[in-house]
């Protein structure tokens, strides 16, 4: 499992969350075209459920790309136009035999 | 009422003053204990200023951090003319590329891209987030989703999917007002 995050502290905070959720719903399971959209949904929702749990001012955007192992190649990247201060993002790539996962959250502060 | 005149002679000048008083009308038992002649002076002007800022005025640098209470934005992020940039953006970049290992940098290329392009639109207060996946078309199925905690009246996102002969591209544009 690879991480990527901005922010420092934002990002790194994100991160702790990401790949439990990953493990949680998709780990030691093999690819299913049936499931896929499933498996996707409750990763983005499980993941929410979470960051909003800690009870931090932050607006958040959770995005998950899931990719059957056959050869065929992916490439992400995101640029964000934001407080570098107080805003953050992290991207998560997880995989196993069968499958791809790419997770990316971006928090966007709120003001108090 | 009493006069009382002063005359003051000598060989060149004369000069005359006249004040005038003014007795209260109060009832004899009532006694207050100021002077009960009150002189009023014959011409009585007063100048009073008030200073305006003017309007449009530049708050000082440490009040820049203040933030004004406006939890809807006024022009709301259109994602017609978002859509618009995007796909004019994407299909001029990708239509003669062919899936290869530079696609990497030209996912990155094209966030920055089209991230700089809708800035341009110059809606305030809106933080945005380019996301771009370019994938090989292979036998192969990707499925994304997204999902988002934010304000659904301010908040917004636009996205556009392009194919060619090798590759697919999928774009999200997320904008997000800062509250």
């Amino acid at each position: 499992m690879e991480e990527y995050h901005s922010g420092d502290e934002v990002g790194l905070c994100l991160c702790v969350f990401i790949g439990q959720c990953i493990e949680g719903i998709v780990g030691g399971v093999d690819y299913s075209q049936n499931k896929v959209n499933q498996w996707t949904a409750s990763i983005v929702e499980h993941t929410l459920t979470q960051l909003v749990k800690q009870g931090k001012p932050f607006k958040y955007i959770v995005n998950c790309a899931v990719m059957q192992k056959s050869g065929a190649g992916l490439h992400t990247a995101n640029s964000c136009y934001w407080d570098t201060t107080t805003d953050g993002s992290c991207t998560v790539r997880w995989e196993n035999r069968t499958m791809y996962c790419v997770v990316s959250v971006f928090a966007v502060a709120i003001a108090l | 009422m009493q006069k009382e005149e002063k005359q003051l002679k000598g060989p060149q000048e004369k000069m005359k003053s006249t004040i005038r008083w003014k007795t209260s009308k109060e009832e004899p038992q009532r006694k207050s204990r100021t002077s009960s002649q009150i002189p009023i002076p014959r011409r009585c002007s007063s100048t009073w200023m008030m200073k305006k800022e003017p309007r449009g005025q530049k708050l000082p640098d440490q009040d820049e951090k203040l933030i004004h209470y406006q939890t809807i934005p006024e022009r709301r992020f259109s994602t017609d003319r978002a859509h618009e940039i995007i796909k004019h953006i994407v299909d001029e970049r990708l239509e003669t590329v062919e899936y290869s290992c530079s696609c990497s940098g030209i996912s990155k290329e094209l966030s920055d891209c089209i991230k700089t392009a809708v800035k341009k639109l110059l809606y305030d207060r809106y933080k945005l987030v380019c996301y771009v996946a370019i994938g090989q078309l292979k036998d192969s199925v990707v499925n994304c989703s997204s999902r988002a905690i934010w304000s659904p009246t301010s908040d917004t996102f636009t996205e556009y999917i392009y194919k060619n002969r090798s590759l697919f591209a999928v774009c999200i544009l997320f904008a997000v007002y800062k509250e």
